[in-house]
């Protein structure tokens, strides 16, 4: 018998072979959710894990993006689906999204394509370097850290809060959904710094710890007059922090969620390109 | 090198300039429909004629462009006529403005209209019969007494204008009193002293003044709680 | 009595500059510009024009004769105080744009620097004579010195007209601010002093600085002037603005409080972001105008302001009183116009503040 399971972070010991620690750690955010179908003989034999994007603003119409497949078989794999179909047209979902590193997806591609996803390779959006290649960069060879940077152990947390929601309410890039909501302690209290400005926090840049380690840059952004320079301030303090607190093979992911992060990333790494992953797409409501 | 025309013009040109821009700044005011502030706008448009005429005079003057006998005069007409208007309409909007009752103010209106009249029958006269004023010559004979009335009529709509500030002002507020009669002096000072005509500039800036003093108290006046 | 002389012209030009500041000087003060550092650049620069006026009509009085001691003095201060305008003017084109006493600081030397040189070499020559040679008693040929200050000066006229054309083009149009109403009579006033044989600049600068009052009225028509937010007016003009697709908002909070309505706008101050849009339409009622539809952030943003009325009113004896503040999101233009002629609606019917509508 087929048991349909919503997985949360009060259940999630049980499904922890199934889904990376890096991924499970986010079943805590508002916007991830997880289903797993367990089937019968209590071994889970699917899992899925997926994000919703823009829920929660009229604007832009709900997506859906798939962080995780784990399938037994194609069988599970249409079941879980099932599942999933009915929860995403709930909340009128317009499309759902996949883009999985290569590696991660090898035993689902056919899951996905018999569930109706159209799949392609693709550059994935996530840069991964390590800290021993960010010790080479120039940027920290040069220039200064100006006093108006502080990290982000030194901010009380309101001022952590109004902070986050002026630099938030300024950024027209795209950002995490749940931003607003992540409390302090998710990111790096060294690594994590902002700028000021008028007695106003104009800059931040955001950066969170996995479960396996690595080191993740969630948000950056600087709004005020001087945000190029401040933007490269922060990141000189951050990259000298990680160099100077993390071993050289501490892998760093840098997302490139849109064109202005693509081309920053661009500029510090030009030669490296993001891992190969497959993307797809499938149309849920119109 | 004709430095009278070419002040002038530069003077008339910078009037136009300070209009223009209270035209741009207050068409939400005009918008709003109150007599005052129809009374403003005319003003505005007073002092444009006045600018705009004053300143094709000058042009004939620095580039030594003929008018023609039948053009000149108008010209001069209607720029005086247009200072007239513009004194007596200033005192009509400043009594608009200190929210004087329209009894009032219709009692005082004919009162105003007494000496602004006398003055266009005396510039038609000036102008079309040369009795009193020869425009080539620019003096008045009238038995012995030589004026010219050239400055008189620049000035008298200004002085009854001022007249009138001074009277509704002292009692009403202070503040409007010093910066206005200060200006009218000077503009009296300057137009005997012939540098240039300075009229128009000097209307405009009376606009100006009266402008920010309204737009002061309106400011306060509008505030929530 | 007439007088064509290009110095009495001149005189009278500058007169009229003098008066024209100190019409400037009746100029309605917003509270909340008391302590901003535009309104004293602004102050500085009318302070400019005045003294250069006043030097200009002391040269041109003759009082010293032919003494040329004073006669360099009053000139080498002149061109001090036109430089000082072009200074300050700078420093107003970066508040204006940005709106930011941290840039002014941080670039203030860089401002300060060309004007600093001119003022010291001036004030040197006054006194050693280092930008001319004197060939003999009547002739003096310029030094090298001398046509390097000449550019610096030129550059320092044209920079603030060329750093607001970058700024206009990079930043866009600044609401209510119209940089072209300013820089017209300036170079108007410098050309014609250059080209006819008339001071004419200080009129100009003081042109200038009428249409930068007008214009900075203008905007304050839509001025709370207890709370410094836009007033109820300003939501006619948003609607106008966009039915004319020149912005649109995406969110909107509304706060409501029972209690010192200028303490709230002091909490809302600390607690929204810098340049939000807020308006008051009577005393217990903020509008924040926002542009994301995120209702997720918006919550957030709400919940903060919540905190900060809760925390006001533990440590004050006027209290806010914070009631609730209501959170919606809009889908498109017709949508954010409907909601808010509704709450024009709810305004209109509910207490009146005797205010006259503009």
């Amino acid at each position: 018998m087929m048991n349909m399971i919503q997985v949360t972070e009060e259940n999630l010991d049980e499904f922890r072979d199934l889904i990376p620690e890096d991924i499970a750690e986010n079943l805590s955010r508002q916007p991830y959710h997880c289903i797993a179908l367990e089937a019968g003989d209590s071994d889970p034999s699917a899992a899925l894990v997926w994000e919703f994007k823009y829920l929660n603003d009229v604007t832009k119409p709900t997506l859906s993006r798939l962080s995780w497949l784990h399938a037994r078989d194609n069988e599970a794999g249409s079941d879980i689906f099932s599942e999933y179909g009915a929860i995403v047209k709930e909340v009128e979902t317009r499309k759902s999204l996949v883009l999985m590193p290569e590696d991660d997806a090898a035993g689902v591609t056919d899951v996905l394509r018999d569930v109706g996803f159209d799949l392609k390779k693709a550059e994935g959006e996530n840069l991964i370097v390590t800290v021993g290649m960010l010790s080479e960069l120039d940027i920290i060879k040069k220039g200064k850290v100006p006093d108006y940077l502080s990290p982000l152990e030194s901010l009380m947390a309101r001022s952590f809060r109004r902070g986050l929601m002026n630099c938030i309410f300024h950024t027209k890039r795209e950002k995490l959904e749940d931003l607003s909501c992540l409390p302090m302690e998710w990111f790096e209290p060294e690594l994590s710094c902002s700028v000021q400005m008028d007695d106003k926090i104009t800059g931040m840049l955001l950066v969170h710890k996995c479960s396996s380690g690595r080191l993740r840059v969630e948000f950056m952004s600087a709004t005020g007059p001087d945000a190029k320079k401040d933007l490269l301030h922060m990141v000189r303090f951050s990259i000298l922090q990680a160099v100077s607190n993390y071993p050289e093979d501490t892998e760093v992911i840098i997302p490139r969620r849109d064109e202005s992060s693509r081309k920053l990333a661009g500029y510090f790494f030009p030669d490296r390109k993001g891992v190969s992953c497959v993307f797809g797409e499938r149309t849920e409501s119109e | 090198m004709n430095y009278y025309g070419t002040a002038s013009l530069i003077m008339d040109g910078t009037a136009v300039f300070i209009l223009a821009g209270m035209l741009i700044y207050t068409s939400l005011y005009r918008r709003r429909g109150t007599i005052a502030d129809k009374v403003f706008f005319a003003l505005i448009l007073a002092d444009i004629i006045a600018a705009v005429s004053d300143g094709i005079v000058s042009v004939s003057d620095v580039f030594g462009i003929s008018l023609g006998s039948a053009l000149h005069p108008v010209i001069y007409s209607v720029f005086f006529l247009a200072i007239d208007a513009f004194s007596f309409l200033f005192c009509v909007y400043q009594m608009y403005r200190m929210k004087w009752e329209k009894g009032r103010i219709s009692k005082m209106i004919p009162i105003l209209c007494i000496p602004e009249l006398i003055l266009v029958i005396l510039l038609f006269v000036c102008v079309f019969t040369g009795n009193l004023y020869n425009l080539y010559t620019g003096v008045i004979t009238l038995g012995n007494i030589s004026v010219s009335a050239y400055y008189f009529l620049s000035i008298a709509p200004m002085i009854i204008c001022g007249v009138f500030t001074v009277c509704v002002s002292f009692k009403q507020s202070r503040q409007i009193l010093i910066p206005i009669s200060l200006l009218i002096i000077v503009h009296i000072c300057l137009t005997v002293a012939s540098v240039s005509n300075v009229t128009p500039l000097f209307l405009s800036i009376y606009l100006m003044f009266a402008h920010l003093l309204i737009m002061r108290d309106s400011f306060y006046g509008e505030a929530v709680g | 009595m007439i007088m064509f002389d290009d110095i009495f012209v001149t005189l009278t030009f500058d007169l009229v500059a003098i008066l024209i500041i100190l019409g400037l000087c009746m100029t309605p003060k917003n509270p909340d510009e008391k302590n901003n550092p535009g309104t004293r650049i602004f102050m500085g620069m009318g302070i400019c024009v005045i003294a250069g006026a006043v030097l200009d009509i002391i040269s041109g009085s003759r009082l010293f004769g032919d003494n040329l001691f004073p006669i360099i003095c009053l000139s080498t201060l002149g061109e001090i105080t036109v430089i000082g305008f072009m200074f300050f003017l700078l420093l107003y084109t970066d508040y204006s744009f940005f709106r930011s006493r941290d840039h002014l600081r941080r670039h203030f030397a860089a401002y300060l620097a060309p004007f600093a040189f001119i003022a010291v070499i001036v004030i040197i020559n006054a006194f050693a004579g280092i930008l001319y040679t004197p060939v003999d008693d009547q002739v003096v040929t310029p030094t090298v010195l001398y046509y390097a200050v000449g550019i610096i000066e030129d550059l320092y006229l044209f920079i603030p007209a060329a750093y607001f054309l970058m700024c206009y083009v990079k930043y866009g149009n600044r609401k209510f601010f119209h940089p072209l109403s300013i820089c017209i009579p300036i170079l108007c006033g410098v050309v014609l002093s250059i080209v006819t044989p008339f001071s004419v600049q200080f009129l100009g600068f003081a042109t200038g600085l009428a249409f930068l009052v007008f214009s900075r009225i203008d905007s304050w028509r839509f001025i709370d002037v207890k709370t410094g937010f836009y007033n109820r007016a300003y939501l006619e003009y948003v609607l106008k603005m966009i039915a004319d697709k020149k912005g649109s908002f995406k969110g909107m909070i509304i706060a409501d409080i029972e209690g010192d309505h200028i303490a709230f706008s002091r909490v809302l101050k600390e607690e929204l972001p810098s340049g939000s849009e807020v308006v008051v339409p009577d005393k217990g009622r903020f509008v924040y105008l926002a542009d994301s539809g995120n209702m997720t952030e918006l919550d957030a943003l709400a919940s903060l302001i919540g905190l900060g009325a809760e925390e006001h009113d533990e440590d004050h004896p006027d209290k806010i009183l914070f009631r609730d503040a209501v959170c919606s999101s809009f889908k498109d233009d017709e949508a954010i116009q409907a909601a808010i002629r509704t709450l024009k609606l709810r305004i209109n019917s509910g207490s009146e503040t005797g205010r006259e509508q503009i």
